[in-house]
């Protein structure tokens, strides 16, 4: 035996060398060879940092502005990434290769102008069918090659997605009018400092404001060389290309990282501006880019204001694949600030608030989960179901209890931070608040019975948290019997517990009412490829999903009107047909200025709560974390820093 | 033989075939397609949609798509990425692949080589009570719910101790004046590595028949050493210089996710030496070769071991094919982009014709795999090779 | 006595009396193994666990309201006194962070959304996570949920998961395995590419294919695992088992005498590889209990509830790198997932020393 134990440890020492040959052998101890390794490296790097020196930098900033990404962004091709590559990991990394004439401000969400000298309200009725806005450039903008911002790059821009008929989300930021499609028909540069919009139809806020004027104009000294075909286009190198903001390409290291550098010729930095909560001020003049002072909206009332960057000289994006890896490095200090779309989890978020150095932001997202009726179909078709169905829920029960305040509760269709969109829940909705479970119960029932169903035995309510006995022998107005095993697809535990708890509870709910109701989790691609499938309109009772938004609430419109019902192809999934929505619906798009498009949308609100095509749920709070070593100008904004500034680069402060 | 060999070889065409033909089906098969996100962006005008699946051909007939898809398989033109347009499959592969050979070959040389030698141990020492408590342990950690263990490695040695990084193959900053990307870097470290364990593999061939211990000891110091030697110029001269830093930055990244999968890996490969070599122990040739007096220790290196090696050796090239398609699990804690994350990224996000190749990438390598491992196991089992020759 | 007893008996009776007598041996032989033992007082347990949580309900020790291991809801309002954390430690309250707020404190940093509160004021909160205590002996998930029951329901998940799938992987196996080595040529040829084929697949993103275009509940997850399982390599590993039986003596004999090819393999060949193809099944339980648990884990599966599902539960919502904190909610699972895998391996061991004479002790 003893033998053995010489040959064991021989075994150890050899199976460790083989491993060690390969660290050890590979780099040499690092510390020791350090003095040998120098002389290559010294030969390539002064060269950059030399020439860089001898430019009088207009005190180029430095320190690194380290950002934790989950994902490999696909592109770093501005075209590609509006193409179809248009994950938001591309979106992060995107530098800023693209101008537009409005900008949003945030964090009051207020348009502003960006390339454009003023807002245009506007529009000139050209009597053949089309209307046309006309845009006034500020002068003197420049890309970073120098050459300048023109009216022509909106013209090239269109015509270049027009006629290279790129797809993807190029359609939705400038759709391309025809017979069938409201769209632009032309984009033409009257000079060099004045832009021409034309439209096949009279574009209010969503097409126009909202629209067309935030769309990208790119350069077309450097990207027109590659506008050949739309292969040649989208694979065209972006490293280089030339940008409209302080940062360029640095080093891009696919699966590891990436990286932005502070362009020392760039003439987007400092200015200041002034937010009010419903106008923003901006006065800029730095020397280089043209002086500027504005204001937009509403200026009074309680301000702050803050002095645009940049103020660090390099932006680092790292992979982390796994989000538990992104926040241990955060913890540790090895990352300032985590883009994550959907925020951190209520857990995560209070085991991190008790780490030194660790700042806390709370937002609203700018979203809602809802459930949807299937319209088209008994039972979803009856109103009387509809209503009894959103009573009974007591949303407040599983919000508060169940899902310990990870989610808000949510009623209407606009977020609560958009006050002056937000209409006054009516309806049932408002009628079942703060009732108990009981009175609940019997006020569905009651709703039901008012709206001619019967049934061969009501059942009743025992009181306090029992179930019910459900009635038996449902029969609607038309005495017709709902079906049995009706599915409720929601998404599954794993991929969403909000959605999943709250599923499981109102499939009870509804059996308690007496309607034989599953839920089923289902992955979310297939719930997506169920509903929104032309072919499958009729094929679901009930589903649940989530909307994001955007920074213009126009979405009402494209939910319920007639016109965009899924059987056609559009975004109305449950099937609302009203024809006084229908009405509502098309003044809101007519619309040109906000506070109108407010007044209608409460007008169109209003008959939601009564008719209840969705049931809204709820909406989330995006938990988001930084290190105290940097600042933001302000961390309370509608959808969080990731959501509005993906991490705010070019504001962001890092003393370290 | 060569008859049986042009046979194998013609089935194995006909079940590729059939493996490309099952495979796009089980793609096609998933609801929804790699651009259905789309269909959530109510500002898209209706027939915007249309227009996307129509560029990528995704509108024609499901059959028409395969049969274009496999004649252009067979013209080498594998289409783009749906995710990564306009890459093709075969960029994405040439990303990935050397990240995923460079860990998952030492991982599994690591881990079949630790785990060889507990199976020799144990085996030697049936019945003692140690044998006991070595194999349910290694049991357990066999069967370890093993994201959970990378992860708590991960807390350990990345945070609480902070002497390992927290995931990743590189620290950026460290790379923002490489000069080169670091695939190069990891593709000469493949040709070191390669090298490197051949020779050694050499030294271990030419060593074996010295008698004496302590004379093969010293042997195969010396051809360590040298070894380390010849590293140490390879590492100081030419282009290996210029890129020496930055690998040892990759290796000082390898080091945690080797450790962990070894822990979890090597119980598999013990285990089974154990039966195996406890099998062969039995055998009349080393009964015989007790009998002649040899010693203990010469019986279990020369003769027991190196038969039971066989069907580890087996398993081991069955487990190839992990080295190249990864481990999802392993690469997403690590954050270690690679072909597991590639393969099942392109699966979830229907990105059919990444999809599309990385499984027949893998599968060939399989199918190669498979032909190989039954005509060299046919060659080396004495008991075989004499049945086939009765 | 032996020849006594068989004298007055039936062949029937004879043969089953044998095959008593082997189990009895077979039996011995296995209490003899210490790893085998431990396996099997694992199994038990978890057999124990998966049975008692049915019982519970039945009886109405449970109810299902509060002990549901899916809907159930249960939690106590506590009230928590708001406070701020200081900066630096220590202070006179707190030693470390990790020491605020304290168990009947909250921090008002957390309570960003809710600008009424004020540090000093009592915050009303529903306990969840709740710790262990006499109601939930392992304390409750983060919904509120029991988390004893939902390991009850999850051993329930893993020993259908497990047993059927093995049992019908196995199943396939041993009877391909033993068609291909009994009848050859173009049969073998076709099995063996077939077992290729399944083989060429990786197994991740195919399960991920068949649960996406599939609803797939647990039982539907057994059948696909086993299927995939059976179809793979243990048919060729069967197969050459069967030829070692295929060339024996008394297979050649019962040819000679006229035995039809189907009854040879079945009555002769087929019971020869039954004992490794138990082995085998043993052995794949603790597969498709690991397989379903990383599938659960990466979020592929939509199944209510499992073993992997809670570990992905808890470290979605964070609470994975709490350290022990939250133990009952990341442990329970993740040991019961390693042990009863374990388990059922250690058993596959202690069957081997069974069938396998020559492993025996010297």
């Amino acid at each position: 035996m003893s033998n053995f134990k010489g040959s064991k440890s021989w075994r150890l020492i050899l199976l460790f060398s083989v491993f060690a040959l390969v660290v050890v052998a590979c780099g040499g101890d690092t510390a020791e060879e350090e003095v040998a390794e120098e002389a290559p490296e010294t030969t390539a790097a002064p060269a950059t940092t030399a020439a860089a020196a001898e430019e009088p930098a207009p005190s180029g900033p430095d320190g690194v502005y380290k950002m934790a990404i989950f994902s490999d962004p696909q592109s770093q091709n501005f075209w590609n990434y509006l193409d179809t590559n248009n994950d938001v990991w591309t979106a992060y990394v995107m530098s800023g290769q693209s101008v537009s004439l409005y900008g949003i401000s945030y964090p009051n969400y207020q348009l502003v102008t960006s390339s454009a000298s003023e807002l245009v309200e506007t529009s000139t009725d050209n009597g053949d069918g089309t209307w046309s806005y006309t845009v006034p450039l500020t002068e003197g903008f420049e890309w970073s090659d120098g050459t300048a911002v023109t009216a022509n790059d909106w013209a090239w821009t269109f015509k270049t997605v027009k006629d290279l008929a790129l797809i993807g989300s190029w359609n939705s930021v400038w759709p391309v009018g025809s017979d069938e499609v409201q769209g632009v028909v032309d984009v033409v540069a009257v000079d060099d400092y004045t832009v021409k919009v034309t439209f096949n139809y009279d574009a209010g806020l969503s097409g126009w404001q909202y629209g067309a004027a935030l769309a990208p104009a790119l350069s077309e000294t450097y990207w027109g060389q590659y506008a050949t075909d739309r292969e040649t286009l989208l694979a065209a190198p972006a490293d280089n290309a030339p940008v409209a903001s302080g940062f360029v390409y640095d080093k891009l290291e696919q699966g590891a990282f990436y990286t932005w550098a502070y362009d020392p010729n760039t003439m987007y930095y400092g200015g200041t501006t002034t937010i009010y909560p419903g106008g923003t001020e901006f006065s800029w003049d730095n020397g280089k880019a043209p002086a500027i002072d504005v204001s937009f909206g509403d200026t009074s009332g309680e301000s702050f204001s803050y002095e645009n960057g940049p103020f660090v000289g390099t932006v680092e994006f790292t992979l982390y694949s796994d989000q538990d890896a992104a926040y241990l490095a955060f913890q540790n200090g090895e990352v300032d600030f985590v883009l994550n779309p959907l925020g951190l989890k209520r857990n995560l978020y209070d085991q991190l608030s008790r780490e030194p150095g660790v700042e806390l932001v709370s937002n609203f997202s700018n979203g809602m989960r809802y459930m949807a009726f299937n319209m088209r179909i008994f039972p979803g078709s009856d109103k009387a179901f509809r209503q009894s169905v959103g009573c009974i829920v007591d949303k407040e029960f599983v919000i508060n209890n169940v899902l310990q305040g990870v989610a808000i509760n949510m009623d209407g269709q606009m977020p609560a931070a958009l006050t002056a969109w937000v209409a006054p829940v009516t309806g049932v909705l408002a009628d079942c608040d703060g009732l108990s479970a009981e009175e609940r119960w019997n006020k569905s029932v009651e709703i039901l019975q008012a709206g001619g169903w019967t049934a061969s035995d009501w059942g009743s309510h025992p009181g306090g948290a029992d179930r019910a006995i459900a009635p038996t022998g449902l029969k609607g107005p038309g005495g017709e019997t709902p079906p049995s095993d009706m599915l409720l697809y929601a998404p599954g535990p794993g991929y969403d517990p909000i959605r999943s708890t709250f599923s499981l509870f109102i499939a009870d709910w509804m059996q308690q009412l007496g309607f034989d109701v599953v839920a089923r989790p289902t992955g979310f691609s297939v719930i997506v490829d169920k509903v929104f499938t032309p072919e499958n309109c009729k094929d679901w009772y009930f589903y649940m999903l989530g909307w994001g938004l955007g920074s213009f609430p126009d979405h009402p419109e494209a939910f319920f009107a007639s016109y965009n019902d899924t059987c056609e192809g559009g975004y109305n999934t449950p099937g609302y047909n009203n024809a006084e929505f229908d009405a509502l619906a098309a003044e809101f798009k007519a619309a040109k200025k906000v506070s109108d498009a407010q007044a209608i949308s409460k007008k169109m609100e209003a008959l939601l709560f009564d008719d209840m095509p969705y049931l809204v749920l709820v909406t989330t709070p995006i938990l988001e974390v930084y290190r105290d070593n940097v600042s933001f100008p302000f961390t309370d904004v509608l959808s969080g820093l990731t959501g509005t500034g993906s991490g705010y680069p070019s504001n962001v402060k890092v003393n370290k | 033989m060569a008859i049986y060999i042009l046979k194998r070889t013609y089935q194995l065409i006909i079940v590729f075939l059939l493996f490309l033909v099952l495979s796009y089906l089980l793609f096609n098969a998933i609801p929804g397609n790699a651009f259905q996100s789309l269909l959530l962006n109510p500002d898209l005008p209706k027939e915007a949609y249309q227009r996307v699946l129509e560029t990528y051909g995704l509108d024609k007939p499901l059959f028409e798509r395969l049969q274009l898809y496999i004649i252009n398989f067979f013209k080498g033109d594998f289409g783009y990425s749906y995710n990564y347009y306009p890459k093709t499959p075969i960029d994405l592969i040439a990303e990935r692949l050397p990240r995923t050979l460079m860990l998952f070959a030492l991982v599994n040389v690591v881990s079949f080589y630790t785990g060889f030698i507990v199976g020799k141990i144990l085996a030697w020492r049936r019945g003692s009570k140690s044998e006991t408590w070595i194999t349910i342990t290694s049991v357990f950690s066999y069967t370890v719910f093993y994201p959970w263990f990378a992860l708590l490695m991960l807390y350990f040695f990345g945070y609480k101790l902070g002497w390992l990084p927290i995931g990743k193959f590189i620290y950026p900053e460290k790379w923002y004046d490489a000069p080169f990307d670091s695939d190069v870097v990891f593709i000469t470290m493949i040709k070191f590595t390669v090298v490197a364990t051949f020779i050694q593999f050499l030294a271990f061939i030419f060593t074996r028949n010295i008698e004496s211990l302590t004379n093969r000891k010293t042997a195969r110091l010396v051809s360590f050493v040298l070894l380390l030697l010849g590293s140490y110029f390879y590492w100081g001269s030419g282009s290996a210089l210029e890129q020496r830093t930055y690998a040892a930055d990759i290796a000082y990244h390898m080091i945690l996710p080797v450790f962990t999968v070894t822990i979890v890996a090597f119980a598999g490969t013990a285990l089974l030496t154990r039966t195996t070599m406890m099998e062969v122990l039995k055998d009349d040739y080393i009964l015989t070769a007790r009998a002649k007096g040899l010693s203990q220790k010469r019986i279990r290196d020369r003769h027991a071991a190196r038969t039971a090696l066989l069907p580890v050796v087996t398993s081991f090239i069955f487990t190839i094919i992990t080295i190249i398609d990864g481990s999802v699990l392993t690469e997403t804690i690590f954050s270690w982009p690679g072909m597991g994350q590639l393969i099942l990224q392109s699966v979830t996000q229907e990105d059919i014709p990444v999809a599309m190749a990385t499984f027949s990438f893998v599968g060939i390598l399989a199918l190669v795999a498979h032909f190989l491992a039954d005509i060299s196991y046919a060659y080396l089992d004495p008991r075989i090779r004499i049945k086939s020759q009765g | 006595m032996e020849n006594n007893e068989f004298k007055n008996r039936s062949p029937k009776e004879v043969s089953k009396q044998i095959r008593k007598e082997n189990f009895k041996r077979n039996w011995l032989l296995f209490k003899q193994s210490k790893l085998g033992m431990t396996g099997l007082v694992i199994i038990a347990f978890f057999l124990f666990l998966a049975i008692l949580q049915p019982i519970l309900f039945a009886t109405g020790i449970w109810s299902r309201g509060v002990y549901d291991p899916v809907v159930g809801y249960d939690s106590q309002k506590v009230d928590l006194l708001v406070v701020e954390c200081p900066k630096e430690y220590p202070t006179e309250k707190y030693e470390t962070n990790q020491d605020c707020p304290a168990k009947d404190e909250i921090n008002i940093r957390v309570l960003l959304l809710r600008p009424d509160v004020k540090v000093g004021d009592t915050y009303e909160a529903f306990l969840q996570p709740a710790p262990p205590s006499s109601k939930h002996i392992l304390g409750t998930d983060s919904l509120g949920r029991d988390v004893f029951s939902q390991i009850m329901e999850g051993s329930q998940v893993a020993f259908l998961l497990g047993l059927l799938s093995a049992t019908l992987g196995v199943g396939i196996s041993t009877l391909l395995g033993t068609i291909a080595a009994y009848f050859g040529g173009r049969v073998d040829a076709y099995l063996m590419r077939q077992s290729d084929l399944v083989l060429m697949l990786p197994s991740l993103p195919l399960l991920f294919i068949i649960s996406a275009f599939a609803e797939l509940k647990v039982w539907h997850l057994a059948i696909v695992l086993g299927v995939i399982g059976g179809l793979g390599g243990s048919v060729i590993t069967i197969k050459s088992q069967a030829l070692q039986v295929k060339v024996k003596p008394f297979v050649d004999s019962a040819r000679i005498t006229g035995g039809s090819k189907l009854k040879i393999m079945f009555s002769h060949v087929l019971p020869n590889v039954a004992p490794l193809a138990l082995l085998f099944m043993v052995f794949s339980v603790t597969g498709a209990i690991a397989s379903e648990s990383v599938l659960s884990f990466l979020g592929l599966l939509n199944i209510d509830m499992s073993w992997g599902l809670m570990i992905y539960l808890s470290q979605t919502d964070g609470y994975i790198f709490s350290g022990l904190r939250y133990w009952w909610l990341i442990l329970p699972a993740g040991l019961s997932v390693t042990l009863l895998a374990g388990g059922f391996y250690l058993v596959g061991r202690g069957l081997d020393d069974v069938f396998n004479p020559r492993l025996r002790k010297r």
